[in-house]
């Protein structure tokens, strides 16, 4: 890692949006906005990571000023954004900034109030992992409870109501390897027919994983036992420990994608973009199929973060240089929209959306069949949304936010 | 036959006597038709005199017949020398007395205290003669809250942080002085959340303009604690017992070694305190892992201190007005009990630290006008931190799980760090009165700092495998400053002004390329001017202002080898900082005093940590604060030994140049705006005729509710709003009352008092929302001489 001497970096980068002429209604007045469907994580404090969690009425689009959002609730910890599910949001710490699954629900008067919490304490790369599954129940991890049994709760009334016990099968692994300190599950909970899939890591002193191994447990929703925990020989932080980075996927045809940028931090290989595949009906990596930058990507990128998949397309944000080991050049402005062909493995730039900076570690999102891509750089206080067309392979900037600098927008 | 003789000499002897003598009596009044009490008379060249009584009269007696000059004098009137010839019959004479002005100016100039001449400087500093109340078991945090324009935060108990705020800027921003020293090389040992007021004379707290002989780059102002001087005798000790098994014992002494020129000292105290006090917390059920909020104890939270300090010297020799040697050793223990999350019950980790200081101060004029003041001390300072527990805690005292965790109870990983640091620093104080009104200082004061340690759970460097600690850092600062002090107008005016020049040398671990170590230099200059403009004898004006810097710590131009980068581009905060200030009595009696102060501080290149992308974070300069503020203080002195102050302060701290960001104009956050204190005081003497005094006191303060967070103006609540959504993020407002009374004996130099702070028991809380403690008896006994 260099000293980075020359690097500038901007403050925040914030876009300006003015709201679509065919949504006028959505926000009246007194600048309070109405029958949201979508919320966005916003931040408008870098330094102690603080923002606004805001509603929205439809995908946001046009010109947003956050100094003018007066329905907005105040976080902390706002740069580990949640998760819409069934008409609530399920962020991952609370509004004091404790980490845990905390239910925010929408009241008559288009706010979100605190509708239940549950700590999950600190987790692998200091994230904290849940899932959901149905409107009554959802997995998540928390070592400070076990560090080999899964947890469940119930998002109705965001209460633990048991865990599921796979000591068994973790000690089994556990005994194989050497210098394992401490265990525990992360990185990603998805959950796709019935199944559930989470990373599980086995870890030294230091918090690093001890073996060059990547391992997946898979769960049973219906019966909510461990079925088995499947192995790919690369370590792979997957997720990144953080909920919605948009690294975990699907494709139209249900096939589960699973990716990550770095493995152990401690790796020489140093960054180094990969994906994995689990395709649908089936419980194991695809053997056949795999993304690794260092290995594919013709031009030497490899920092990669992303990606929503559409048309067996990948997009995601990645540096156009390569970036060292000592990750010099992170925060250069050199951060661009790729397209990557999961057929050719090969990337491909979207030139027409603007270099930014790597602000967010989140990936682009799919919405109305397009991914959307957040882009900062040197303008100011703003920050943008462009969308990209895949059938005619054109971008768009769809959100300008004035003041703010936005993580995610989720769909209730 | 002669035995008659000498009788009837003797009988000639007192009839001569007798007869050739007679009295002088007479009436003392001034211009006003005013009678004067305790005007000297004196025969001159004789020892018979008097001093006239309450109705201005007088009487000397047996004033033999002769001519004499009768001496008749009082401090503030003109001396008279009357003739007087005394033959055998009374003298009675009627004498007026007129009003020496200017000698009176001269003595009431002379006459005032050290604290008087600090408060009455061009420079606006607040005096606080802790010597008068050292009798109180008054924490010395609570006695500095009790100031306008300052706050004093405690996260929890005895000996936990605390983080002042003057003006509008906290942190960094103020900085700390013993005797005119930065405290660095005392580590611990004198913060003031910790240091017994029995060691402290004074305690000036200077707002926004610090003079050059406090040697250090302060952006918004300065605590200067002022121990005794070694220049007389003393003696001070004290007991005192509180709640949450709160001890603390402190001696406090200096002796003139009778006939020589030497004297040797002793300052020592010991605290230990449980800080058990029960407090609203979050009880985590386990089978469900909702919170509930339930009355608990804090468990883990004591604290064991100790200092000593004996000092040695000579005093008012030829080559020395002062020369005292100080030895001093300084322990601390404290047991972790939260972070900056009330959710997590730390129980086991723990912090020490220990100092080992020696200092010598050489003071001497020179000439009858020029001085100097010359000091210097090294310290060896040890920190260990261990936080190696396998446990989890709850509110409960239960450890909840037991496992081979990675991380630890107060971060993400195990700490067992040992850390060595080595500080030394060196003032020079020079003084020349040039003429009566002009004299010229120059300082310059020299800091450095050696640091290194171990840490074996640190992470190491991931490039080179380099754990950071165990790389040596210093980090070198010189503070130079020169004054020119001048009174214009018969003294109507006088002002103070100051060139400052700031200069650091760094060098610090680079664990990337091919050298172990990387330095930084950086040169910066400040100026600044007060002025004092006497109305009358009742009033004053006073303007301040001053351009001022403050340089970036080491670690924020390094970072920490890991996950905080670099920037060797890093600017030193800046500000400008104005004070106009207006002093008034408010009657003709002097009992009703008023001080306002209205102060503007514009502070630019703030550092903050800011994050770059999620992996890592870098200190960098951002956004500017404007802060505009009043403050306020009435003070009522009554005759009758009652005293009463209130203060109200309010400053409206805004964060401005953020790059367009929607908290543009925001208050700053975690900061208090608005807080008002009463204080009230009451002497008895010998109350019912006991041979005691009693002093009965109390105080109100108040602090309006606060953000925790950056709020964008839209959403921000007016003063005093309470319907308000986001109430975790808020520091609710806080009402502290506290009384007091202290029992001193007339015939034993020995006092006793009782204290009960937080008298209502009110939920008090100070930064990050943690609550501090309820309600707490004291009781302290002091023996002073």
């Amino acid at each position: 890692m260099s000293t980075m001497k020359n690097r500038l970096f901007p403050l925040i980068a914030i876009a300006t949006i003015i709201m679509s002429c065919g949504s006028d209604d959505d926000i009246n007045t007194n600048g309070v906005i109405e029958n949201e469907a979508y919320a966005m994580f916003i931040q408008t404090d870098a330094e102690a990571n603080t923002g606004l969690l805001v509603p929205f009425s439809e995908l946001p689009a046009g010109e947003i000023d956050v100094s003018a959002i007066t329905n907005g609730i105040q976080i902390n910890a706002i740069r580990t954004p949640g998760i819409g599910y069934g008409g609530a949001v399920y962020n991952s710490n609370n509004s004091a900034g404790n980490s845990g699954i905390q239910k925010f629900s929408l009241s008559d008067d288009n706010t979100f109030f605190d509708d239940g919490f549950i700590p999950t304490g600190a987790q692998y790369a200091s994230g904290n992992m849940f899932g959901l599954i149905s409107k009554t129940k959802g997995y998540y991890s928390n070592s400070d409870v076990s560090q080999t049994a899964m947890q469940i709760f119930n998002p109705e009334t965001m209460q633990r109501t048991g865990e599921i016990d796979c000591s068994t099968e973790i000690n089994a692994i556990k005994d194989e390897l050497e210098d394992v300190v401490s265990t525990s599950f992360g990185g990603f909970v998805i959950e796709r027919d019935g199944k559930v899939f989470t990373e599980v890591y086995f870890t030294n002193e230091s918090g690093f994983q001890v073996i060059d191994k990547t391992y997946v447990a898979v769960f049973d929703t219906a019966t909510d036992t461990l079925d088995k925990i499947i192995v790919w020989d690369d370590y792979i932080l997957l997720g990144y420990g953080l909920k919605n980075t948009n690294y975990i996927n699907f494709d139209e045809d249900n096939n589960l994608y699973l990716n990550g940028f770095i493995g152990n931090f401690t790796d020489p290989e140093g960054p180094n973009f990969r994906s994995l595949r689990i395709n649908n009906n089936e419980t194991d990596f695809d053997t056949t199929w795999d993304i690794n930058a260092q290995r594919d990507f013709s031009n030497g990128e490899n920092f990669a973060l992303g990606g929503a998949i559409i048309n067996n397309k990948m997009y995601v944000k990645m540096f156009e240089n390569t970036i060292g080991n000592d990750f010099s050049g992170v925060a250069a402005l050199d951060y661009y929209a790729y397209e990557i062909d999961l057929d050719t493995k090969q990337p491909t730039k979207i030139n027409d959306i603007p270099v930014g900076y790597w602000v967010s570690v989140y990936g682009p999102s799919l919405f109305d069949d397009k991914p959307y891509f957040v882009v900062e750089n040197d303008d100011e206080g703003k920050a943008y949304f462009y969308s990209y067309d895949t059938d005619s392979n054109t971008s768009e900037k769809e959100i300008t936010i004035i003041g703010g600098s936005p993580t995610q927008i989720i769909k209730l | 036959m002669y035995k008659n003789y000498f009788f009837l000499i003797g009988l000639l002897f007192f009839m001569t006597k007798l007869i050739g003598q007679s009295s002088i009596s007479g009436h003392i009044l001034d211009v006003n038709g005013k009678n004067l009490l305790g005007v000297n008379l004196l025969l001159k060249g004789t020892e018979l005199g008097t001093i006239s009584d309450y109705n201005g009269n007088f009487e000397i007696k047996k004033v033999p017949n002769g001519n004499y000059n009768l001496i008749v004098s009082s401090i503030g009137y003109k001396k008279q020398i009357i003739a007087i010839t005394i033959h055998n019959k009374p003298v009675i004479i009627k004498i007026l007395m007129y009003e020496e002005k200017e000698a009176l100016k001269e003595v009431l100039l002379t006459g005032k205290t050290h604290q008087q001449k600090k408060r009455e400087a061009p420079i606006k500093i607040d005096v606080i003669s802790v010597d008068k109340i050292l009798e109180r078991a008054t924490p010395v945090t609570t006695i500095i809250n009790q100031t306008s324009g300052v706050k004093v935060r405690q996260s929890a108990g005895v000996g936990s942080p605390t983080i002042v705020n003057i003006n509008g800027l906290q942190g960094g921003a103020i900085r700390f002085f013993k005797n005119g020293i930065p405290t660095d090389y005392l580590g611990r040992a004198f913060q003031i959340g910790l240091i017994p007021s029995n060691l402290i004379s004074d305690i000036e707290i200077y707002k926004g303009v610090l003079p050059i002989q406090l040697g250090a780059d302060a952006l918004g102002g300065a605590i200067n604690i002022v121990t005794k001087k070694t220049d007389h005798n003393f003696l001070n000790t004290s007991y005192s017992i509180g709640a949450f098994n709160t001890h603390e014992a402190s001696i406090n002494a200096n002796y003139l070694i009778p006939k020589t020129k030497i004297q040797a000292g002793l300052s020592s105290y010991y605290i230990y305190s449980n800080n058990n006090y029960n407090f609203e917390g979050p009880v985590l059920n386990e089978e469900t892992q909702n919170y509930s909020y339930e009355t608990v104890e804090r468990f883990h939270d004591g604290i064991e201190t100790a200092f000593v300090q004996g000092n040695f010297g000579v005093h008012d020799t030829k080559y020395a007005d002062i020369l005292n040697i100080e030895m001093s050793y300084f322990n601390f223990n404290k047991e972790i009990q939260t972070g900056n999350n009330i959710t997590v019950a730390i129980g086991e980790a723990t912090f020490k630290e220990t100092n080992k200081i020696g200092s010598i101060t050489y003071q001497k004029k020179i000439t009858s006008n020029f001085k100097i003041d010359l000091f210097s001390a090294f310290s060896k300072k040890n920190t260990i931190q261990k936080d190696l527990s396998n446990n989890k805690y709850n509110w409960l005292g239960a450890i909840t799980s037991t496992d081979n965790f990675t991380g630890g109870e107060t971060g993400d990983t195990k700490t067992d760090s040992n850390i060595n640091q080595e500080s030394f620093v060196a003032r020079l104080l020079a003084s020349y009165k040039i003429n009566k009104s002009l004299e010229l200082k120059l300082s310059s004061t020299y800091n450095s700092k050696n640091q290194v340690g171990t840490d074996p759970y640190q992470s190491t460097n991931f490039t080179t495998g380099i754990q950071p600690i165990t790389i040596p850092s210093y980090y070198k600062k010189t503070v130079s400053g020169i004054s020119a002090y001048s009174k214009l107008f018969e003294g109507k005016i006088t002002n103070e002004f100051t060139f400052k020049h700031f200069h650091l040398n760094t060098e610090s671990a680079n664990i990337f390329g091919d050298v172990l170590t990387t330095e930084k230099h950086n040169s910066s200059f400040g100026w600044g001017n007060s002025t004092k403009y006497k109305i009358n004898s009742d009033a004053f004006l006073r303007i301040s202002f001053e351009n001022t810097t403050r340089i970036p710590e080491s670690e924020e131009y390094f970072g920490d080898n890991l996950f905080n980068l670099s920037n060797a581009n890093l600017n030193p905060e800046k500000s400008k900082n104005l004070n106009i200030g207006y002093y008034s009595n408010l009657n003709t009696s002097k009992t009703l005093f008023l001080d306002i102060n209205t102060f503007y501080r514009d502070t630019n290149n703030f550092i903050r940590k800011l994050p770059v992308g999620f992996v890592f974070t870098q200190n960098q300069n951002t956004d500017t604060q404007i802060t505009k503020g009043i403050e306020s203080s009435l003070k009522l002195k009554l005759q009758n030994n009652f005293r009463a102050n209130i203060s109200i302060t309010y400053q409206d701290m805004r964060r401005v140049n953020t790059g367009g960001s929607a908290i543009e104009n925001s208050r700053t956050p975690n900061t208090p705006y608005f807080f008002t204190n009463l204080n009230v005081f009451k002497n008895y003497k010998h109350p019912f005729r006991l041979p005691v005094f009693i002093d009965l006191y109390a105080n109100y303060n108040y602090t309006e509710q606060y953000l925790l967070t950056a709020t964008s103006k839209i959403l921000e609540p007016a003063l005093f709003e309470r319907d308000i959504s986001f109430t975790d993020l808020i520091i609710p407002e806080q009402h502290q009352v506290d009384i007091g009374f202290t029992v001193k004996l007339k015939k034993l130099p020995i006092s006793i008092n009782t204290e009960i702070s937080n008298l209502i028991n009110s939920k008090l809380y100070d930064e990050f929302r943690i609550q501090k403690p309820s309600r707490a008896f004291r009781l302290k006994v002091t023996y002073k001489l």
